[in-house]
């Protein structure tokens, strides 16, 4: 009987002290499950849109992000050693935008040894594990370009030249691709030159310099990224051909949108890096939950020109940060 | 032995069905208990469902007043600047001439006192900047009068226009997001009055920190539209922009004010509604229900678990007291069981609650009673053969019987034949009587005749020392006694009481019905029985060496055994005057054979 009374009081005072722990909490806070978002930089509007992206889909699907990113988009090597340190923390999925195509193979694929879904954005990853990618599809990305060019060039046979900055970029390539895919079926449109070029802007003044100072000058430039955009502007301007050497773009930033304001550029290709973000981290939330996701998703580019650059939605989209 | 597991619990479940049915203390409480729980299960589903219709009411509420929080910060933000926006206006149109440094600096000053003042600008009708704060180059390219605030500036100049926020792109160096509020104003240029537009632009960060800012439980949130339904701000504006994400701003449009629940891709919202007055906006709360409902999870969860608990602990304390009652009940009818094996020496523990304290004492009371009255009949059967074996002594008294002869002998001496006669068939008659087939009882008249034949042998033996006369209701003749009751007694009365007389004794016996018993009276005229030696005799202290009251004291003990209470025998006694005894036992009517 003895034994009995002492057992009850154990027990009374085990259920009373458990009891009294647990009650007060309501509000049922579950453990946020960890998606870890390795970007190409954390330089420039371009990503931190896409960070924005990624942190509205974040609060939307309850999970906290690891973020992380390394200071120059081609450090491949830096960017390895990140992926490498974030995935011995807990994390449910990684979402990726790979600085080399093929370099970070490696990496993805030992995230998904270790059972942790990779999802790559903006740039692919030469990987046959990779969950899903979501970016812009740049060869189409190029042909909108190209037919954009032939929009505002006037001449009958148009004499255009295309400079980029990154030679081994992935992106760059296929926007080259589109661009020239397209004007064969154009026979009345020459490619003058093609030329991938340091991003110094001396360096590309004086190739622009030289494209308009020859025989047969040309009537129109594609520059395929941010830096080649700035610079050729820039040269236009100095040289007081604004509005008549055609010069369509890619991207935005806000220096390249007051270019297209005053007419220096007619057009830009812009992409969409809030849905990259965005779809991006969805994604991976849904793969860590070990659901299907679309193995390629085209976050759509889309064409900006003097004309739309100020509609409502366009304004949201070339100005995402509200400063 | 080997037994197979489920068999082994099948047995137990058997066992358990059997226990229900039987009616025990435990099943008892397990019963009431069960009812308890149920009960209090009851009574948490209802505080369940009051608590949660009360949540609902509570998260609508709170959706409310949050916004109506967030239309006071808005309205008095905006009341500012409007203060601003007058002084201005009051400033140019009482300024001589537009371009005096005067109102330049007076405005710099009124732009000054606030940050998030981005500029301030004074157009022409056409379109032409006239002065601006701070002064910039205006862009080319801007479509500066088909923007909506010059638009409706124009259109309504007396009315203070708030533009929805939008890019600013009139002045070079920067795309700053701005809400516009512009409004005609009259000013002199060149000696003229002129008509024109003042614009103020005013960063929208500070609208969309404010809106940002809100959370309405988790994923909850807030947006703004403007009167004709496009979002103003919208935490996933872009996302509805690409589509990727819609917003029912349709219903929210239709309201000024209040609440109601909508669903979203499937999810139910709810939903509340405030207008922003002076500048027309509206503001839209959205919370998911199902964080209303996972609250209401949660408390759901809280009110199982201390009724879980309460239930545990109402289950432990009644096993508890369950045992603490059945237990020396158990016991007791373990005590009992030995008890009804023969084991009187047993006894219970007197502990447990107070009735079946009680219940032991009583129960130990009666087993020491039992005790008692077995020893009381052990004792009492030993008596009785002891008595009886007497009587077989004195059936045939040797003493008596070798005095009676020697007698005969000298009468035969003496010549005296008809005495002799007389004695041996008195003696005949008396041995026949004695014996009697072995019998215990006799009637009143054999008895009688038993010791008439006593005395007659006994006169011839003492010649004319006594006498004796024997008075018999005839009623009482028929009744039955124990033999050899009398004759003992009328020894005793011989021997100590006429023998010693030097007059001739008498003894009387005398046999009558009173009431219910039959009374059989020995009366002598002998020297009597003193006080002291009759409570001897009475207490069956007298000594045995003189024979004297041995057979009183065992007609005494046979007629208390055979017959009880309150029957027996009684003594009186006065020295020199006699002794009367009288037996009294219950009148049974003679059994016909």
């Amino acid at each position: 009987m003895k034994g009995f009374k002492k057992i009850m009081l154990y027990l009374t005072l085990i259920l009373s002290l458990t009891a009294c722990s647990r009650d007060i909490d309501l509000s049922q806070e579950s453990a946020k499950s960890n998606i870890a978002l390795i970007l190409s930089t954390n330089e420039g509007d371009y990503w931190k849109t896409v960070k924005m992206g990624a942190d509205a889909a974040a609060k939307e699907f309850n999970v906290s992000l690891i973020f992380n990113a390394p200071g120059n988009e081609t450090d491949a090597n830096g960017q390895i050693e990140l992926v490498r340190q974030v995935l011995d923390s807990p994390i449910r999925a990684l979402v990726l935008a790979g600085n080399d195509y093929d370099a970070l193979a490696e990496v993805a694929e030992e995230a998904t040894r270790r059972g942790i879904p990779v999802i790559t954005i903006d740039s692919e990853v030469n990987s046959p594990e990779i969950k899903s990618f979501i970016g812009t599809d740049n060869y189409e990305a190029g042909r909108k370009a190209g037919q954009k060019m032939l929009e505002f060039t006037t001449t009958p046979s148009p004499r255009i030249a295309i400079l980029g900055t990154k030679k081994r970029d992935r992106n760059t390539v296929q926007r080259e691709t589109g661009i020239a895919d397209l004007f064969t079926s154009y026979p009345q449109v020459t490619v003058v030159d093609t030329k991938y070029i340091e991003a110094d802007p001396k360096l590309i003044g004086r190739t622009v310099h030289n494209w308009l100072e020859d025989s047969k000058p040309i009537d129109g430039i594609i520059a395929m990224n941010t830096e080649a955009s700035i610079g050729v502007a820039e040269e236009l301007r100095q040289m007081g051909l604004r509005g008549t050497v055609k010069l369509v773009t890619f991207d935005h930033t806000p220096e390249a949108l007051e270019l297209l304001q005053e007419g220096t550029i007619q057009a830009s290709i812009i992409q969409n890096p809030y849905s990259m973000g965005y779809l991006g981290i969805k994604y991976a939330a849904l793969a860590a939950a070990r659901k299907a996701v679309p193995l390629r998703m085209d976050t759509e580019s889309t064409t900006i020109d003097l004309d739309n650059m100020f509609w409502k939605e366009n304004q949201k989209r070339l100005f995402p940060l509200v400063k | 032995m080997k037994r197979h597991p489920l068999r082994n619990r099948f047995s137990f479940f058997n066992s358990w069905i059997k226990s229900l049915k039987t009616k025990n203390i435990q099943r008892i409480f397990a019963i009431s208990l069960t009812l308890t729980v149920l009960m209090m299960f009851l009574a948490g589903a209802v505080l369940y469902s009051k608590f949660s219709r009360t949540a609902e009411q509570n998260a609508a509420l709170t959706t409310q007043q949050i916004i109506q929080q967030v239309n006071f910060n808005l309205e008095n933000y905006f009341s500012e600047i409007a203060n601003l926006f007058d002084l201005a206006d009051e400033k140019i149109s009482g300024s001589p001439t537009i371009l005096s440094t005067e109102l330049a600096k007076d405005l710099r000053t009124i732009t000054a006192t606030r940050h998030d003042i981005v500029s301030l600008g004074i157009f022409s009708a056409a379109g032409d900047l006239v002065a601006g704060v701070p002064y910039a180059d205006l862009r080319a390219n801007t479509h500066l009068i088909e923007q909506s605030w010059f638009d409706l500036a124009m259109k309504h100049p007396g009315q203070l226009t708030v533009s929805a926020p939008h890019i600013q792109n009139l002045f070079k160096g920067q795309y700053p997001w701005v809400v516009s509020m512009s409004k005609g104003v009259e000013f002199t240029q060149g000696g003229q009055t002129v008509k024109g537009i003042l614009l103020i632009d005013v960063n929208f960060r500070i609208i969309d920190e404010l809106c940002r800012r809100v959370s309405l439980g988790k994923r909850g949130y807030v947006y703004l539209l403007d009167p004709v339904g496009n979002l103003i701000y919208h935490p996933q504006q872009q996302l509805i922009y690409l589509n990727l994400k819609r917003e029912n701003v349709e219903r929210a449009l239709n309201y000024s004010y209040g609440s109601f629940k909508d669903e979203l891709d499937g999810e139910p919202r709810l939903i509340s509604v405030q207008w922003v007055t002076d500048v027309g906006w509206k503001i839209v709360g959205v919370s998911y229900m199902d964080e209303i409902k996972t609250s209401r999870k949660g408390l759901s969860l809280f009110i199982v678990w201390v009724l879980a608990f309460f239930a545990g602990f109402i289950l432990l304390v009644s096993f508890y007291l369950s045992a603490e009652i059945t237990k020396p009940i158990r016991r007791l009818e373990k005590t009992m069981r030995r008890v009804e094996k023969g084991d009187f020496s047993t006894s219970m523990e007197i502990r447990g609650a107070f009735e079946v304290e009680q219940l032991s004492i009583r129960f130990n009371a009666m087993i020491a009673r039992i005790r008692e009255l077995m020893e009381q009949i052990i004792h009492e059967q030993e008596a009785k053969r002891k008595s009886e074996l007497e009587v077989l002594q004195a059936q045939i008294n040797p003493h008596f019987l070798y005095n009676t002869l020697n007698s005969v002998v000298r009468m035969v001496g003496s010549g005296k034949n008809d005495e002799v006669i007389t004695t041996i068939t008195s003696l005949s008659k008396l041995f026949r009587i004695s014996l009697s087939r072995g019998k215990n009882v006799i009637s009143v008249r054999e008895e009688l005749e038993h010791v008439r034949n006593y005395l007659i042998i006994q006169q011839m033996r003492f010649k004319d020392k006594f006498r004796f006369e024997i008075d018999v209701m005839d009623e009482a003749l028929s009744y039955q006694t124990l033999k050899l009751i009398l004759q003992p007694i009328v020894e005793n009365s011989l021997h100590h009481g006429v023998e010693q007389m030097a007059d001739e004794g008498l003894i009387r016996i005398t046999a009558r019905v009173e009431g219910e018993a039959l009374l059989l009276l020995i009366e002598d005229n002998g020297v009597g029985i003193s006080p002291k030696r009759l409570e001897n005799i009475l207490n069956g202290e007298a000594s045995s060496e003189d024979g004297s009251g041995v057979g009183l004291r065992n007609v005494s003990e046979r007629i208390r055994l055979y017959y009880g209470q309150p029957y027996g025998l009684q003594i009186e006694s006065e020295l020199e005057e006699g002794t009367r005894v009288s037996i009294r036992i219950p009148l049974v009517k003679e059994e016909l054979e």
